[in-house]
């Protein structure tokens, strides 16, 4: 190993590839803030740079540096204007869109920025020492264990729901659920479903007209009907704005997040088809459901924790996802499949051999992205102040210039005018929900997550070594994530019904005193 | 009377007409399964049969569910005046929302998506960030019409040149004016 590690580190390490990755890293950084295109994107677009760069290891090292930099920029906007670019980024939006409008937008791009470094780079040295032996367990997860972890992905709703309000939150995952069944989207749906005849809807409604019509376009709206909204209350708050400053209790409440979320994040990365979407997701619902009753309170509302857990963990599942494809040619996700038909297209062949017949390239990678990571925290940190500034635009020219980019976002995905449509209505009905007090985001993760589930729960039922739903007590990995679900459901309506009968109690023998 | 209505319910009615209508739809589904499809463990309405019951379950928990108000959660003072800066409007605020401006910004919206082939991509998105910032009150004239050309002339330069998508950036009688 450790001479692949040399190795790896003679190839990363030419004038060449760091000024490459630094270059990759910019224009990952300035395209992913534009919502639409995210990392998937952006590599697929850098492929034919890539190729003309010829030699394999540096097209690999500078894709990497473009990879991380558009994660980053997803989160940037994520973070600043509730415009989640891609999937991966939708949970950062959950507290980093509050903690920004409340005036810490330079700590919450901070946050952020840590937090994707420390995920990366333990899911780089997680990489490093484990590849091999997690691929192998990679390869006994099936459609049943899929099932049951996207299961547990959903349990996340229940952070949502305002207290004793969870079935608004339940009601809000099966609305995204029905949104994913539009058109064509799960592989048992063999013609078009809930389309009415309008040939738009025939693909189903794209992810990213849906993200921008539940989250960026109603925040626009909010806006509008009241200019007061997330106002900063005079001149110290305002250099709150910039002020990037994390305090010791605040780095020693990460530390365990960015701990345990790096792991998790990585384990679900190193799955083939999970990714960090699931991941961010996953990591947002584990941390609030450990985390101590007074900040749990807080998700959803600006949580430190909130925002470092799906931070962490998208960094650390993107660096997961990496073993599937180098180890065994399989891409963990959309992003690895887009960089394996890089490798292909620079005449490489992934699979078991890679690590034998081209030692340079296997480890040259691993060491980008230790590389990539540090060159990112470095380009991104002194910026963030002028970054985090983007809130002080004055509504006038902030809120049109929202809607812009999501319309924007939105029209790239056909350069259809009906994709504008869908997404002006979808902001029209999210803004009469959130009228109405009713959380959003478990649409999304009803709709991320609903085709996924419906393919796994397809190719379980259609096993032939199961009988209906025997799957679940036959698979014991199976067993296990849905009885953990079913904790996590269930732990915070027993805990309300505990802490209502010990405050009757209290309140019974106060009366009796008196 | 006051009591029954409350938003919950309101919306709790809407999204059961919706969820009945979907559960419709998906049994009526089945018509549109070949006969040798539909003995398969999982069909094409298999899960939306699913989620329409769950809807229609979910929907009526929301409307006979109790109406006392769910509690603010937060202790800490901070969060508190934080929460009440992001708090959204709501229904018992409806009246000092700025209700037409939001309308004629969400006609803006419709009319940009309906010309926005016709009109090219440039001036549409000119006519977009102007108008906008004029509706919402801004009255900087040289920094609107700076910015409103700007940012389009950005995002079309980008996209055409790093990221290689076509956006047809202006009218088509002046495209095939200048032959593009």
């Amino acid at each position: 190993m450790l001479e692949g590690i040399l190795t790896g580190l003679s190839a990363a390490f030419t004038f060449q590839a760091i000024a490459l990755v630094v270059l990759g890293c910019i224009i990952g950084s300035l395209i992913g803030m534009v919502p639409g295109l995210g990392p998937m994107q952006v590599i697929a677009i850098m492929i034919p740079v890539a190729v003309g760069i010829g030699e394999p290891s540096i097209a690999m090292i500078m894709l990497a540096g473009v990879y991380y930099g558009a994660v980053f920029g997803g989160s940037t906007s994520s973070i600043l204007i509730n415009a989640p670019g891609v999937a991966s980024t939708v949970a950062t939006s959950f507290d980093g869109y509050p903690m920004a409008r409340k005036g810490f937008a330079g700590k919450a791009l901070t946050i952020a920025a840590i937090s994707s470094f420390a995920g990366g780079t333990i899911g780089a040295l997680l990489l490093t020492a484990a590849a091999k032996p997690l691929a192998d367990v990679a390869l006994l997860f099936q459609s049943p264990e899929y099932l049951a972890v996207m299961v547990l992905g959903m349990t996340a709703v229940a952070a949502f729901g305002e207290r004793g309000r969870a079935y608004k939150a339940v009601l809000m995952v099966i609305f995204g659920m029905i949104l994913a069944s539009v058109g064509e989207g799960s592989q048992f749906a063999n013609r078009p479903r809930f389309t009415f005849g309008y040939v738009p809807l025939q693909d189903g409604i794209s992810s990213i007209t849906l993200i921008m019509g539940l989250f960026a376009v109603p925040e626009a709206f909010f806006l509008i009907l009241d200019p007061k909204r997330g106002q900063y209350k005079g001149d110290g708050e305002s250099k709150e704005i910039t002020n990037m400053r994390i305090n010791a209790k605040e780095a020693r409440e990460m530390a365990p997040v960015i701990g345990r979320q790096s792991i998790v994040g990585f384990l679900i990365g190193v799955m083939p088809g999970a990714g960090a979407t699931i991941a961010s997701l996953m990591g947002y619902a584990m941390e609030r459901n450990i985390a101590p009753k007074e900040k749990r309170e807080e998700f959803g509302k600006g949580s430190l924790r909130g925002l470092t857990a799906p931070e962490t963990a998208n960094n650390a599942a993107s660096t997961g996802s990496f073993v599937p494809m180098l180890t065994l040619g399989i891409p963990g996700s959309g992003t690895t499949a887009i960089l394996l038909v890089a490798l292909i297209s620079l005449g490489v062949q992934p699979g078991p051999g890679l690590i034998n017949d081209n030692p340079e390239i296997f480890w040259g990678i691993i060491i980008s992205m230790y590389f990539g990571n540090v060159v990112l925290l470095i380009l991104n940190y002194p910026l963030i102040p002028y970054i985090a500034k983007l809130l002080a635009v004055p509504r006038t020219f902030l809120i049109p210039f929202v809607l812009f980019f999501s319309m924007v976002g939105a029209y790239l995905v056909s350069q259809n005018p009906a994709e504008l449509y869908t997404m002006i209505v979808l902001g029209v009905v999210t803004t009469i929900l959130r009228l109405a007090k009713f959380p959003i985001a478990p649409i999304v993760i009803g709709f991320i997550l609903g085709i996924r589930m419906e393919d796994n729960l397809g190719r379980a039922l259609t096993d032939p070594d199961y009988v209906g739903f025997s799957f679940i007590w036959e698979r014991p990995m199976t067993l296990a994530f849905l009885l953990i679900a079913v904790a996590m459901l269930l732990y915070p309506m027993i805990e309300g019904r505990l802490a209502r009968r010990e405050r009757k109690v209290v309140a019974h023998s106060t009366m009796n005193k008196d | 009377m006051a009591r029954l209505l409350t938003p919950d319910r309101i919306i709790g009615v809407i999204l059961l007409i919706f969820s009945c209508l979907f559960t419709w739809a998906a049994f009526d589904l089945e018509k549109t399964i070949p006969p040798f499809f539909r003995n398969q463990p999982m069909r094409l309405d298999t899960l939306p049969r699913i989620l329409g019951v769950f809807s229609i379950i979910a929907s009526v928990i929301t409307i006979i569910s109790p109406t006392t108000g769910a509690k603010r959660v937060s202790d800490n003072k901070q969060l508190k005046e934080s929460e009440d800066r992001m708090a959204d409007l709501s229904f018992e605020t409806f009246g000092q929302a700025k209700w037409g401006q939001l309308c004629a910004m969400i006609a803006l919206m419709f009319v940009y998506a309906s010309v926005l082939r016709m009109g090219g991509f440039i001036p549409t998105t000119f006519f977009l960030l102007l108008f906008g910032s004029i509706l919402l009150g801004e009255r900087r004239w040289i920094a609107m019409v700076i910015v409103s050309l700007a940012a389009p002339l950005a995002i079309w330069l980008l996209v055409t040149y790093v990221l290689q998508r076509t956006i047809v950036p202006l009218p088509a009688p002046l495209m095939n004016l200048i032959g593009g």
